[in-house]
C-alpha cells in the first residue's frame, strides 16, 4: 500500500512539473531530438485553441516562430523531412481542425510525389496522436526530452526577438493570383498529386479557408522557373501565391545549413507573413 | 502482436479477466485457464499473419504428441521407443527450422541449383519466433528422453488419466504467449510443475509491477527512442563513408545500449506477464554490461539461450572433458552455430565465430593465468582494480563492436562504417549525442544498480526498503507515458 501511495504521488508530482514547464515554455516545446516527434508535436500543438494562420510545410517551416514565441495568431505545423501535404490530407479527413488562413510551404510540396508511406501521416490516424491533441501531458510537444533538447538548441540558435519589431524581409510583393499557365503535359506522378490536391483544396476553401502557397527562403535556384505542375496546382485550386525568397535582400536571410533559416531570419519571415496576410487577419 | 501495442493491451485485459473469472475456482479451473491461455496465445501469435498459425500448430502438436509418447514409454521403461520418438521429434524440429530459416541461405550457396529454385527458396517466409519455439521443443523432447522430467511428465500425463489433457498442457507450455516469440527459453522441469489452477490472490503484484515497469521503460523509453537515431547507421555504405567518427561512434554505443534495452526489456515484460498468470520465468539478463570477460558476458546475456547451447550442444560435443584443444574447438563451434541460430546470414556466422574465438582465447589465457597464480598469489588493491577496469573496458567494447554485425545489413556496410570512422571528418550533429546521453543514462544507471546489488548488498537491500524504489518507478512510469519512442517491433522477433 505504501509502495503504491508513493508511486502515485511521484507520478502526480511529475505531471505537475511537466505542466509548469509547459506553461513556462509558452505552451509547447520548440524541438525534440526526434524529427518524428518534433513534427507530431508541432501539429498537435497547432490544434490547441484557435489559430488565425496555420503554417504547413517541412522543417523549413518548422523553424518559424509561432504563438508559443509570442507571434500571436500563428500555429507552426511544419513536418521535419515531410511536406504540407500530410497535414492537408489530415485536415481534409477531419482529423485536424483548420484555420482561416492556411500557409502552404511551396518549397517541399514535391516531396509528396515520392509516394513513400509517410510515418507522420500514418501516426495522425492513431488513437494516441489524437489523445495527445486533447491531453497536453501525453502530447509529443510536452516530452521531457524535448524540454531538454529545446533548451540546448535555444542556447545555440538564440531567440526570435520582439514579435512586434519593425524588422521584416522588406518586400513589397503580396499574395496574388497567378496567371493560368500554358497547357503543358505533366508527368504522371505530377498529375496524380495535382489531381489529388486540387479538389482537396477546394473542399478546404468551402470550409472557409484561404489557401496561400508561399515560397520560403532559400527558395529556388536563381533563374529556375516555377514548375508547371506547381503553377497548375496554385491556379486551378484558386489559391494565392507569394514568393518570399526571390529578390529579398540576402543580408536579411541567414541560413544555418544552406536550407534552414536562423532565428532572426525566421522571425523576419513571420513578421512579413503577418503584414502580407493582414487583410484577412 | 507486440507487447507495446493497443491490441495486446485489449487481449491482455480480456484474457486476464476471463482467466480469473469466478468459475476458474471450480473443479475445472485448471482446464479453463490452460485452454484460455492457449487460445490467447494463438491469437497473440497469429494476429499479424494468421497463416503462421498452421506452422506453429504443426510444431506444437508434433512436439506435444511426441512428448506424451516419450513419457509413456519412459514410465514403462521402453528405452528403444523413447529413442525412436526422440529422434523423430528432433528431426521434425530441425526440418521445420531448416526449411523455413536456412533453406533460402543454403540454396544460395549451392552453385548448380537452377536460379528459379533459388528464387523459390528465397520466397519462403521466415515465421516469427521460429528459432525460439523449435529450440523450446527440442529442449523439452531431449529433457523428457533423458529422464530429467519423468516424474513431472508422468504427473502431467496421469492427471485425470487422459492422454489428451497431458498433450494440451504440454502444448500450453510450448505456446504460452509471454515467452512464445522471443523467450526466455523456459525448461520443462521448471514449468511443468507450475501447471495448476491459479488464484488471483496468489499473484505477486510487487514483482509483476517491478518487472513490467522496468521492462516497458527499457523498451518504450530507452530502446525505441534510441532506435530512431541508430537507424542512421543503416542508411547505406555511401552515407557511412561520408560521415565522421563523431557521428558514427556515438551511434554504435547507442545501438549497444538499445539492443540491451530492447531484449532485456522484452524479457522483463515476459517475466511480469507470466507472473500475472501465476507462472515464474527465470531471469534472462543479469546486468551483462558489468561483465569483465566474454565468458562472463555469456553468463549474463540471454542466459536461457546460453544455457540451451551449453546443455544441448557444448556438453554433448564433449564440453571441456576431452582436453584443452577440443574445448577451444567446441567453444568456437557452439558460438558459430549460436551465431547462425540468430539468422541464416554470413554476418551472424561472423558474429558467432568472433565471440567463439574470444571465448577460446580467454580460456587459453585463463589456463596460463591459473598456472602462474599457483606460484604467486595475486595482489589485491589498486592494481587489481585497474586490471578489472581494463577487463571491463575491453569486454564492453569488444561486445559493442561485434553488435555492428547485428545492425548492418551487409559486410559492405560494416567496412563502410570503419572507413567513416577513420575518415578524420570532425563535423557532428547533435541529436545522436543528445539521445545517447539522455536515454543511455538510464541503461548506465540500471547497471549501476546491478553493481550495487552484487557488491554492496546491504546498501542495495536498504535502498529497496526505502521509498526510492516507488519514486523511481513513478518517474519511469511517467516517462513511459510521456516520452515513448515511435512504436517498433522487438529486435529479437526477427530470430
Amino acid at each position: 500500500m505504501r509502495y503504491f501511495t508513493i508511486l502515485m504521488l511521484t507520478l502526480a508530482a511529475c505531471f505537475g512539473v511537466q505542466a509548469l514547464a509547459l506553461r513556462t515554455a509558452g505552451g509547447r516545446t520548440a524541438k525534440s531530438e526526434s524529427n518524428y516527434f518534433s513534427s507530431l508535436g508541432r501539429i498537435q500543438a497547432g490544434t490547441v485553441g484557435k489559430a488565425d494562420v496555420m503554417l504547413l510545410g517541412s522543417s523549413i517551416t518548422g523553424r518559424l516562430p509561432d504563438r508559443s514565441q509570442a507571434f500571436d495568431g500563428f500555429a507552426n505545423m511544419g513536418c521535419d523531412g515531410g511536406s504540407a501535404v500530410d497535414a492537408l490530407r489530415a485536415m481534409d479527413q477531419g482529423i485536424l481542425p483548420v484555420a482561416p488562413i492556411l500557409v502552404i510551404e511551396a518549397n517541399t510540396v514535391h516531396l509528396a510525389m515520392q509516394r513513400k508511406p509517410s510515418e507522420v501521416g500514418a501516426a495522425m490516424e492513431r488513437p494516441w496522436f489524437q489523445a495527445g491533441m486533447r491531453v497536453p501531458a501525453i502530447s509529443a510537444y510536452a516530452r521531457p526530452s524535448a524540454f531538454a533538447y529545446s533548451k540546448l538548441l535555444a542556447r545555440k540558435t538564440g531567440g526570435f526577438g520582439d514579435p512586434t519589431a519593425d524588422d521584416d524581409l522588406r518586400i513589397t510583393d503580396r499574395p496574388k493570383r497567378l496567371a493560368s499557365p500554358n497547357p503543358e503535359p505533366l508527368a504522371a506522378y505530377e498529375q496524380a498529386l495535382v489531381d489529388e490536391l486540387i479538389p482537396l483544396l477546394h473542399r478546404l476553401q468551402n470550409r472557409g479557408c484561404r489557401t496561400v502557397f508561399v515560397l520560403l527562403p532559400p527558395g529556388r535556384q536563381p533563374g529556375t522557373p516555377l514548375p508547371a505542375w506547381l503553377t497548375t496546382l496554385v491556379t486551378e485550386s484558386n489559391s494565392e501565391w507569394w514568393d518570399l525568397a526571390t529578390g529579398v535582400d540576402p543580408s536579411l536571410i541567414v541560413l544555418t545549413d544552406h536550407v534552414h533559416m536562423s532565428a532572426p531570419s525566421a522571425a523576419r519571415t513571420v513578421r512579413t507573413l503577418k503584414k502580407g496576410l493582414r487583410p484577412s487577419l | 502482436m507486440l507487447f507495446n501495442s493497443w491490441e495486446f493491451l485489449v487481449l491482455l485485459v480480456a484474457t486476464f479477466a476471463l482467466y480469473y473469472a469466478p468459475w476458474s475456482r471450480g473443479a475445472h479451473g485448471k482446464a479453463w485457464q490452460v485452454t484460455l491461455a492457449l487460445v490467447a496465445s494463438v491469437i497473440f501469435y497469429g494476429w499479424e499473419d494468421p497463416k503462421l498459425i498452421g506452422l506453429l500448430a504443426v510444431s506444437c502438436v508434433g512436439n506435444s504428441l511426441a512428448t506424451g509418447r516419450i513419457i509413456l514409454h519412459k514410465v514403462s521403461g521402453n528405452e528403444a521407443k523413447v529413442r525412436k520418438w526422440m529422434q523423430l521429434a528432433v528431426v521434425m524440429n530441425l526440418a521445420l527450422l531448416g526449411v523455413f530459416k536456412y533453406l533460402p541461405f543454403l540454396a544460395g550457396l549451392i552453385p548448380f541449383l537452377p536460379p528459379s529454385w533459388v528464387e523459390a527458396a528465397k520466397d519462403i517466409p521466415l515465421p516469427i519466433g521460429i528459432s525460439f519455439y523449435t529450440f523450446h521443443g527440442i529442449s523439452m523432447i531431449v529433457d523428457v528422453a533423458r529422464g530429467e522430467v519423468t516424474r513431472e511428465g508422468d504427473a502431467l500425463m496421469s492427471k485425470g488419466g487422459r492422454f489428451a489433457k497431458g498433450v494440451r498442457d504440454i502444448g500450453f507450455y510450448l505456446l504460452f504467449f509471454p515467452q512464445l516469440v522471443a523467450g526466455p527459453i523456459v525448461k520443462a522441469k521448471e514449468f511443468w510443475p507450475q501447471i495448476a489452477a491459479k488464484r488471483l490472490e496468489d499473484i505477486p503484484w510487487h514483482q509483476v509491477v517491478r518487472a513490467l515497469i522496468t521492462g516497458y521503460f527499457l523498451k518504450v523509453f530507452v530502446a525505441d527512442n534510441l532506435s530512431e537515431q541508430t537507424a542512421g547507421l543503416t542508411l547505406g555504405p555511401e552515407t557511412l563513408i561520408s560521415s565522421g567518427p563523431l557521428n558514427l561512434v556515438p551511434l554504435l554505443y547507442g545501438y549497444s545500449l538499445q539492443i540491451f534495452a530492447d531484449f532485456a526489456g522484452y524479457s522483463l515484460i515476459a517475466i511480469g506477464l507470466a507472473a500475472m498468470f501465476g507462472y515464474r520465468f527465470p531471469i534472462n539478463f543479469n546486468f551483462p554490461y558489468l561483465s569483465t570477460s566474454i565468458t562472463e558476458f555469456w553468463r549474463r546475456w540471454h542466459m536461457s539461450l546460453s544455457a540451451w547451447l551449453r546443455d544441448y550442444l557444448y556438453i554433448p560435443l564433449g564440453g571441456n572433458r576431452k582436453g584443452p584443444g577440443r574445448t577451444y574447438v567446441n567453444l568456437f563451434l557452439v558460438m558459430f552455430l549460436g551465431g547462425l541460430w540468430h539468422g541464416a546470414e554470413w554476418k551472424f556466422a561472423l558474429w558467432g565465430s568472433l565471440h567463439g574465438l574470444l571465448l577460446a582465447l580467454e580460456r587459453l589465457a585463463g589456463r596460463r593465468q591459473r598456472t602462474k597464480s599457483a606460484e604467486s598469489k595475486p595482489k589485491a588493491g589498486l592494481l587489481t582494480l585497474l586490471r578489472t577496469c581494463c577487463a571491463w573496458f575491453f569486454t564492453f567494447h569488444a561486445v559493442t563492436l561485434l553488435w555492428l554485425t547485428f545492425l548492418m545489413p551487409d559486410m559492405t556496410s560494416i567496412v563502410a562504417f570503419f572507413k567513416g570512422v577513420l575518415s578524420g571528418r570532425m563535423g557532428f550533429s547533435g541529436p545522436p549525442i543528445f539521445s545517447l546521453c539522455f536515454y543511455g543514462t538510464a541503461v548506465i544507471l540500471y547497471h549501476a544498480w546491478g553493481w550495487l546489488k552484487e557488491h554492496r548488498e546491504l546498501l542495495a537491500n536498504k535502498l529497496l526498503r526505502s521509498p526510492l524504489e516507488p519514486i523511481l518507478h513513478g518517474v519511469m512510469l511517467f516517462l513511459i507515458f510521456t516520452n515513448p519512442g515511435a512504436p517498433r517491433g522487438f529486435i529479437y522477433f526477427q530470430f
